[in-house]
């Protein structure tokens, strides 16, 4: 299994690297930079290559590339000993400016706009508020999910079972485009609940990700865009725990614990529920990578100054290095998340084997 | 490499009745009232998506004439002094005379009814464009890696489990951008400028719709490939291939038909992900050129005077939320009718 | 670059090093991989994470943050509504760090009021007869200083002299610098072509010594022009040219605006700044004019959300609604009028700055004035403001706004075929006009407006197109919403005009208050901003004339007449409308001095402490 997993990261970096690479000559390929303008005005040629040749955006792609992976120093070795490569001149000219560390060292760049800062720094600000929002939905999601689902189950066929269920499938057709802005208009614009936007913890964060303090304000801002996010989940859990839950009462070890007189909580709830949990677990893979997607929708609509933010403000500004990191971070948990999902599906189920 | 086992396990030999498959997955289709509900919810979408010139507000009231005098088509026709108008509110503008805002106006003074209804046509097409892409890639990758089986089958899953690891939503955001940076030229001729004619009626749209169809194929793919994968060993296809039929008429003939069923339930079921896709690019300005409506668009315009005309919100809010609802419906309908196996107790 | 590696050539007073930076130096991965782990480990052990177990990882490990030892202190509170991009004068170019800027550096001049010159680091200057060199007499009583972080200390690191701004403009101006707005001191001698060298040339060292700027003295900076600029005082007022504390930027490089490294020389120093949280500068007592100074601590936290500022404000957490921080949100102000209270602390204050429809001069057909003046016409300005832009904005008729030196806002002759008193009027003088230029009802007319990806933009630009539909009904005005970066570069002067639009959209602020920055630099024919591509020789000679003219009021004659070709016989552009702001001041603020240029300067302002210290219940 050990071994398994190593193999599935190796094979990865090769991967992100061509991702990296993909979205490094996609955003490069789109016309206009990100030093053409400042504010509504465009800036004189001379001042533009002032600033792209400090940022290496001279250079030909390829060694910009090999800048980005491997950094300025090993770059500038290997043009210095392979000088005869083409482009290798603009190379050996700035690349002792020292921009970049290279993704080798964990160094995502400079910003190209925000002068002095790193992507670094930037994904430190926005990760943790990105990561907390989306911890907190699937909290959400998994408290309000399994009760539902097991009360549907237990009541199965009466009006309880079939409202939920209703409620649902409402619940996840309900577009989180649709529902923010509804629960903005209810709560605090109607009744003056909570807050509209933005996030309550800044940096910095407890342990580099959680709010140091989690006080009602903290939750004043949390609790739309968590229930936004989470209730598409809270819906899909909702439905899976039912589904699976009348599926494992039916199973010989059930009738042979009420056979033996066990009462009927303990049986739901000691042999029934845990088995039945299964394969809810096993959801909440793919419910990380949905969520990372998802804090990217929920950002926009509440303002939240998480990853998903940056990456869209940076779009319009052309700031090449952090669309890349962002992008670059987003595929890593996918990537890992994936990986977590298939190392679950195997630890829970015999039957799948690793070779 | 994983050998992970498809969903769709070594499948039970089919019983036999009189009738067709098929025509018993469309009796079961039909015993469902919420698929039928759908189906009809979204046939009503098809005709308002084609007939909105006839059906806006404008041409209903007789106002047509006022439309081509300022040759504005109704989903623009903007009287700034009836902005946020509510509801069965009548129009201020002289030319307009008697005119009602059926669902109210919106800050600009556009009907909304008209820009709802015309905000169907880029729902429809994205589900259009991006489900037949994503069909056909998924469908023909899945039955080559499957017919072909061993090394090239193993090669082919391992690219589409790496694929599931791509931040697919950013690629398509990145696709965009580019795609709304090209501008026409004016000296485009013959298949580039009949496309390109299809780009604008999908006020820009086309190619990231396509983009996001080509993107799309990853659980298609798996599940044609399962499909294809059990139908292989079944004996009508040993019995053919014994008999020297030659590989692309056994796919044609006799794999295809038999996978497409569930293929065509697993693309209705990824609908909804184009057209909120769709929606999301509109939200953050990177949807359909202004003025044309999309649903997204407008929720984006309601939500920035919310405080002013929240009801500005409700009729694109509830046009999203009832296509997504009705797809969903029929996706699960689909599901039950032609795999009984998965039919809910 | 973003440690300082280069050796200390001088050491700053007991500067202590902190090691907050490379605290920041943690790599991404590490800890992304911490996240996953812990996530990985929440997933395995089922479900149970919930707020309470955040919680006690939170309490656990809660950093006890120091009291405040200031809460006595006179402080005034605001948002700020962006972090600053880069708080060095040679970088700096967003408003909201201009602001900061300007309360923590002063430079030769200043701006009053009322946007005039005023002497600031200088206390006089004279220029030759030749109009090439000026010279500016400083004064030696502003001292660099710098605020020690632990101890709370002050202390002077000596004179600004005038090798510092020398120092600061030859800074701005090298190419490694890569300043955004270097451009606008091209006009002294040998900027130009050191701002565009190659930092590797041979050459480089002599363009560096060839800037036509010097020190004769510590008293004295010469500047030597490349040609006669009447205006050059504005632009030794801008933050560009301020004097740089030499010693600090080379000891720690581009991080030395961080709080607790930073040197300034201004009323105020960078007392906290928590990037992307909050900002606070402190009263530097070692000013000048120290004793004059009331407020002592003025900042806040960093907010981009105009409703959640407003509530602050009306919960008296914060003192005002204006820059650094964000304007009363538009949809607040209907509600703000009404009220009693806060329609008394509600203010409209201009920007420099002009919104406008640009004609392409130079594609048919608007390279008729006739085709030009009949759609700049039919605008409905005043209703476009009171019912879509809705911020009390004037409706513009020139170019330059005002409180621009030359500008002719007041001047109702100027452009008043675009600002009737009857809209009526002006639709049918527009429609006559399209008739004589035989397109009588907009026949065989197909226009493209173009506007950048913007609500706000699209929104005004629907309403236009609705305008001149009625206006001209057989016309064909389409909408084209391009994003901002293509948008520029297709309008660019030198790309093809197919590729253009007939009409656009764009803003013009000023980047010093004269009207040179805004007739000459961008619509002289020769401007890289000339998006419209405007050529009238005899516009270019009324320009470049009033930029060599010494005498004000001559200069101002010479923008006026410039301006009437502009707009009444040309109609290059459509202007639509001058910026404005609202802004609110609660009302224990007694004075408020409010600048058009960026940077109010809150050195002057007064507070009512008791006042303010009752309505909080402290």
């Amino acid at each position: 299994m050990t071994a398994y997993i190593i193999r599935r990261l190796l094979w990865s970096i090769p991967v992100l690297l061509l991702l990296t690479f993909a979205i490094f000559a996609l955003m490069r390929a789109i016309p206009g930079g990100p030093f053409d303008f400042v504010g509504d005005k465009s800036l004189p040629k001379a001042v533009v290559q002032n600033l792209e040749r400090r940022h290496h955006l001279d250079w030909p792609l390829g060694w910009q590339f090999s800048s980005y992976v491997l950094g300025d120093d090993i770059t500038g070795v290997i043009c210095n000993g392979l000088s005869f490569l083409p482009g290798c001149d603009a190379v050996q000219a700035t690349y002792q400016l020292g921009v970049s560390q290279g993704l080798i060292r964990g160094d995502l760049g400079m910003a190209l706009k925000l002068r002095g800062r790193t992507v670094n720094d930037l994904v430190k600000e926005s990760f943790p508020i990105s990561f907390q929002l989306g911890i907190i939905s699937v909290a959400v999601a998994v408290l309000i999910g399994i009760p539902a689902g097991v009360l549907a189950a237990l009541k199965q066929n009466t009006w309880l079972d079939y409202g939920s269920s209703f409620v649902a499938v409402l619940g996840l057709s309900i577009p989180n485009l649709v529902l923010g802005p509804l629960l903005i208009w209810i709560f605090p614009l109607t009744l003056g609940w909570f807050e509209v936007a933005t996030w309550g913890a800044k940096p910095p964060f407890t342990l580099g990700l959680f709010p140091t303090t989690m006080g009602w304000k903290f939750w004043t801002h949390a609790i739309l865009p968590a229930a936004t996010l989470g209730t598409g989940f809270s819906a899909a859990i909702a439905r899976l725990t039912r589904a699976s839950l009348l599926q494992v009462i039916r199973e010989d070890y059930i009738r042979t614990a009420r056979a033996k007189g066990l009462k009927e909580r303990t049986v739901v709830v000691v042999h029934a529920l845990r088995n039945s949990l299964i394969p809810v677990i096993t959801v909440l893979g793919p419910l990380l990578a949905a969520v990372v997607t998802g804090t990217f929708v929920v950002e926009q609509i509440f303002g939240i100054p998480g990853m998903g933010k940056h990456f869209v403000t940076s779009i319009g500004n052309r700031d090449y290095p952090i669309i890349t990191g962002v992008s670059l971070i987003f595929a890593v948990l996918l990537v890992l998340a994936n990986l977590v999902v298939d190392v679950v599906y195997a630890w829970l189920d015999p039957r799948i084997s690793y070779k | 490499m994983a050998v992970v086992e498809q969903a769709s396990k070594p499948s039970t030999v089919p019983q036999r009745r009189e009738r067709t498959p098929l025509g018993d997955a469309i009796q079961q289709l039909l015993k469902n009232k919420l698929a039928v509900g759908s189906i009809i919810f979204i046939t009503g979408l098809i005709l308002s998506a084609i007939l909105a010139g006839f059906l806006n507000g404008y041409f209903l009231q007789g106002f047509q004439a006022e439309l081509d005098r300022t040759s504005q088509p109704a989903y623009a026709k903007q009287t700034l002094q009836d902005n946020n108008a509510r509801p069965g509110e009548k129009s201020e503008n002289p030319n307009l005379q008697g005119f009602v805002y059926w669902l109210g106006a919106d800050n600009l003074g556009r009907d909304l009814w008209s820009r709802t209804l015309y905000g169907t046509r880029v729902s429809i097409a994205v589900a259009l464009v991006a489900g037949t892409v994503s069909l056909i890639i998924g469908i023909a990758y899945g039955l080559i890696s499957g017919y072909m089986g061993g090394r090239v089958d193993d090669l082919m899953m391992r690219v589409v489990d790496f694929l599931y690891g791509m931040p697919l939503l950013i690629v398509v955001i990145l696709m965009q951008v580019y795609f709304k940076s090209l501008q026409r030229r004016g000296d485009e001729s013959g298949l580039v400028n009949f496309i390109l004619d299809i780009d604008k009626s999908m006020g820009g749209m086309f190619f990231i719709f396509v983009v996001l169809g080509a993107l799309s194929w990853l659980s298609m793919a798996r599940i044609a490939r399962g499909q294809t994968l059990s139908i292989k060993q079944k004996e009508f296809v040993e019995a053919a291939r014994a008999t020297g039929v030659k590989p692309p008429r056994i796919i044609f003939r006799q794999i295809l038909p038999n996978i497409l069923g569930p293929c065509i339930v697993q693309e209705t079921l990824q609908i909804p992900g184009y057209i909120l896709t769709e929606a999301f690019l509109s939200f953050i300005g990177l949807g359909v050129n202004a003025p044309t409506p999309s649903w997204g668009i407008m929720i984006n315009e309601a939500f920035q005077g919310l405080r002013s005309s929240p009801h500005a919100l409700v009729p694109p809010a509830v046009a999203l939320t009832l296509t997504v609802l009705a797809f969903n419906f029929l996706g699960d309908g689909l599901r039950d009718a032609f795999d009984p196996r998965l039919r809910r107790t | 670059m973003r440690v300082a590696k280069s050796e200390p050539k001088q050491q700053l007073a007991q500067q202590p090093h902190t090691v907050r930076k490379q605290l920041q130096k943690i790599p991404v991965w590490g800890w992304i991989l911490g996240v996953l782990t812990v996530l990985g480990g929440l997933g395995a052990c089922n479900a149970s994470l919930s707020p309470s177990t955040t919680g006690a990882i939170a309490t656990a490990t809660t950093v006890v943050t120091p009291k405040d030892p200031d809460t006595d202190r006179i402080t005034l509170d605001t948002v700020i509504r962006d972090e600053p991009p880069s708080l060095d004068p040679a970088l700096a170019t967003d408003s909201a760090s201009i602001f900061f800027i300007r309360q923590m550096f002063v430079g030769l001049t200043g701006f009053n009021q009322d946007a005039n010159v005023i002497p600031s680091l200088a206390t006089n200057w004279a220029v030759s007869d030749n109009g090439l060199e000026w010279t500016f007499y400083l004064r030696d009583d502003i001292n660099w200083v710098y605020r020690n972080p632990d101890t709370g200390k002050f202390t002077s690191l000596g004179a600004v002299t005038a090798h510092d701004v020398v120092y600061g403009v030859t800074r701005t101006l090298d190419p490694r610098t890569a300043s955004d707005y270097a451009y606008v001191t091209y006009v002294i001698e040998g900027a130009a072509e050191l701002n565009t060298a190659n930092p590797q040339a041979d050459n480089f060292e002599e363009l560096l010594a060839g800037l036509g700027v010097s020190a004769p003295d510590d008293k004295t900076v010469v500047f030597r022009l490349k040609k006669p600029a009447a205006y050059f005082p504005s632009i030794a007022g801008m933050w560009v040219t301020f004097p740089q504390p030499r010693a600090a930027i080379e000891q720690w490089g581009d991080a030395w605006t961080e709080a607790g490294l930073i040197v300034t020389n201004g009323p105020y120093t960078l007392r906290q700044w928590d990037h992307n949280a909050s900002i606070i500068i402190e009263k530097n007592p070692l000013w000048i004019n120290a004793n004059d100074v009331q407020i002592e601590l003025f900042g806040g936290p960093i907010i981009q959300e105009a409703s959640t500022a407003m509530a602050m404000y009306e919960n008296n957490q914060i003192d005002m609604m204006a820059d650094p921080g964000l304007s009363p949100p538009l949809l607040d102000i209907e509600r703000i009028q009404a009220d009693a209270h806060l329609s008394r602390e509600l203010y409209i204050a201009p920007r420099l700055c002009t919104y406008y429809y640009g004609f392409i001069n130079t594609k048919p057909p608007f390279d008729n004035p006739l085709i030009r003046k009949a759609f700049a016409a039919a605008i409905d300005r005043a209703t476009l403001i009171k019912d879509v832009i809705k911020g009390g904005q004037r409706p513009a008729h020139s170019f330059a706004p005002p409180g621009i030196f030359g500008n002719v806002a007041n001047d109702m002759d100027i452009g008043d075929y675009l600002i009737e008193t009857n809209y009526a009027d002006q639709v049918t003088q527009a429609r006559q006009w399209l008739a004589e230029a035989g397109h009588s009802e907009g026949e065989g007319l197909a226009v493209v407006l173009r506007h950048n990806t913007s609500e706000a933009h699209a929104q005004i630009a629907q309403a236009v197109q609705t305008m001149w539909q009625e206006a001209f009904p057989r016309a064909q005005v389409t909408i084209e919403a391009q994003e901002w970066a293509k948008y520029l570069s297709t309008l660019n002067p030198d790309s093809p005009d197919k590729d253009k639009p007939n009409i656009y959209r764009l803003g013009w602020c000023a980047d010093y208050p004269d009207a040179n920055n805004w007739l000459n630099d961008v619509f002289n024919s020769k401007s890289g901003s000339n998006y419209a591509r405007y050529n009238n020789p005899e516009f270019d000679a009324l320009v470049e004339e009033a930029a060599f003219e010494a005498d004000p009021a001559k200069r101002r004659e010479l923008y006026r007449q410039a301006e009437d070709i502009f707009i009444n016989q040309d109609a290059a552009i459509a202007p639509i409308f001058y910026y404005s702001y609202n802004r609110l001041y609660k009302p224990w603020l007694t004075k408020v001095v409010i600048s058009p240029v960026i940077g109010d300067p809150i050195a002057e302002w007064r507070i009512d402490r008791e006042a303010k210290n009752a309505a909080r219940g402290e």
